[in-house]
């Protein structure tokens, strides 16, 4: 164990009964809510209030802040592809990437008020690992996170209890198959439905292997079990 | 043990074993025991209103009305593509055709999940895609007159059907594997969807739908997009939600609309021939 790492043992305490410190999560009438548990990072060089790993939970709860994670990753990649300096974009080029940023903002901030106290936090990204200046990398980004947010959706959706809520589900990742396509097809015009199995069903992702996937682009470890 | 916990088990132990499609891994897969169906106490908001109201009969019925749905998509690009005078150019042939065979392979998975559950599959009815129930010539006449008519029903009919899978997922919500299919369905047919069109964008659409527009000059075409200028989800207001400047374009472009059941009957009916 490194000396720089804290415990808290009142914390500790708490954490064991799946009570987080900063966060309490209830459902009124269920027995036992999702709790969100941070560990203090053990890095020598950060300072220990960071956040090392979120545990979402189960349930519906941990499914909506799942889904807010990928919608904040969506919005800040596109924000930043509309943002990047010496960006090979053209005007329409830009119009379009705009347009998805926008949808992604509303997915987004729509999850946050939906979810209200039971929201994490708003996460930052790591995208230091795509070129923003290489339109074929921008193209094809996009493209590998729609993608991967339509098999996240397609993954989780038979985990929802909430019959409201699945619809709600079902009308964002509606949208979110259609800028896969949409991005497909300005790649290669007809390749909009290259996803499909023999069957025409759509790929699917579990929750770990999105996680999975998309740690590279994480500051902080996110665990969820659904 | 959980009272949600002790749910889940029930449902799980009540279906038929989907070893080969289910995706759900844990200890609850392989448990396979029968269970008499056990009442437990109603609790709000919990796991067990998953499974309120979706008797075994139910879902056999949804299934089938989902599957009546895609015998109608699969139709209409069965005859395009069959059309004696090409309908289709050749450069958007293989788009079509891979349409087609998705939608065929969405009809074979929903006659597999109702055989699975012990329902009988209804067979496809008559259609007649001009609109006027095989009784008159509808207000969609000219559906297979050419090429551009033809797209304009193809978009209406992959955006309507899209909404109404999402309205048809949570009347499934007690079968994981029924949910699992119905989304992987749903999201090959949004893209289906974009595709089209992304073919229509110089008649001013674009992938995703805003608000209630059509882009399609034939009145009758406007109930099919109903719903589709709401700006309110959840009781959200999304125009400029959080301060973020989104416009009301935006926000509905964001959210597709449910159809719920009778409205999409009421919607479809003028297709069916009776």
């Amino acid at each position: 164990m490194k000396e720089t790492m804290q415990k808290n043992p009142a914390t500790e305490a708490e954490v064991a009964k799946g009570v987080s410190r900063r966060r309490f999560l209830t459902y009124a009438g269920m027995m036992a809510g999702a709790g969100i548990l941070i560990d203090s990072c053990k890095k020598e060089d950060e300072p220990s209030t960071l956040p090392g790993t979120i545990n979402l939970g189960t349930s519906d709860i941990a499914i909506q802040n799942y889904a807010y994670i990928l919608e904040q990753m969506s919005a800040a990649f596109y924000i930043e592809v509309c943002t990047a300096k010496n960006s090979p974009l053209e005007y329409q080029e830009m119009l379009f990437f705009q347009n998805l940023r926008d949808h992604e903002i509303a997915h987004r901030e729509f999850l946050k008020n939906y979810m209200g106290k039971n929201a994490i936090e708003q996460l930052t990204f790591n995208f230091s690992s795509i070129d923003f200046t290489n339109r074929d990398k921008i193209y094809g980004s996009a493209q590998t996170f729609e993608d991967l947010c339509v098999a996240a959706y397609n993954g989780v959706a038979q985990s929802v209890t909430n019959p409201e809520f699945l619809i709600v589900v079902g009308q964002i990742a509606s949208v979110e198959s259609r800028h896969a396509a949409a991005i497909s097809d300005k790649i290669k015009f007809g390749s909009f439905a290259d996803t499909a199995d023999s069957n025409g069903l759509d790929k699917s992702l579990t929750p770990n292997e999105v996680l999975a996937s998309i740690k590279t682009f994480l500051k902080v470890n996110v665990t969820i079990n659904v | 043990m959980q009272l949600d916990k002790l749910a889940e088990i029930i449902q799980q132990t009540d279906e038929t074993s989907f070893e080969q499609v289910s995706p759900r891994r844990g200890i609850l897969k392989s448990f396979g025991l029968k269970v008499a169906a056990i009442t437990l106490p109603f609790m709000a908001g919990s796991a067990l209103n998953k499974a309120y109201g979706q008797t075994t009969d139910n879902l056999i019925d949804t299934l089938n009305y989902a599957l009546m749905l895609k015998y109608m998509q699969h139709e209409l690009y069965r005859i395009a593509l069959d059309a004696k005078e090409p309908l289709i150019p050749e450069d958007a042939m293989d788009a079509f055709k891979k349409i087609l065979a998705d939608k065929q392979g969405h009809v074979d998975i929903l006659k597999f999940l109702i055989n699975d559950l012990g329902g009988t599959v209804n067979d496809a009815p008559s259609f007649d895609f001009s609109g006027g129930q095989g009784k008159t010539v509808g207000p969609f006449a000219k559906v297979f007159n050419n090429y551009l008519s033809f797209l304009e029903m193809a978009q209406m009919m992959e955006d309507s059907i899209v909404r109404a899978y999402i309205h048809v997922a949570g009347s499934l919500t007690s079968r994981d594997t029924l949910i699992y299919h119905i989304f992987k369905i749903r999201s090959m047919d949004s893209r289906h969807a974009a595709h089209i069109r992304a073919i229509r964008v110089p008649y001013g659409v674009k992938p995703w739908i805003t608000k209630n527009e059509t882009g399609i000059d034939n009145p009758a075409v406007i109930p099919f997009y109903a719903n589709e200028q709401n700006t309110v989800q959840k009781g959200i207001n999304m125009v400029g939600v959080n301060g973020y400047p989104l416009d009301a374009a935006a926000v509905t472009e964001a959210f597709d609309e449910p159809i719920d059941r009778p409205a999409a009957t009421d919607l479809f009916g003028m297709f069916v021939v009776s």
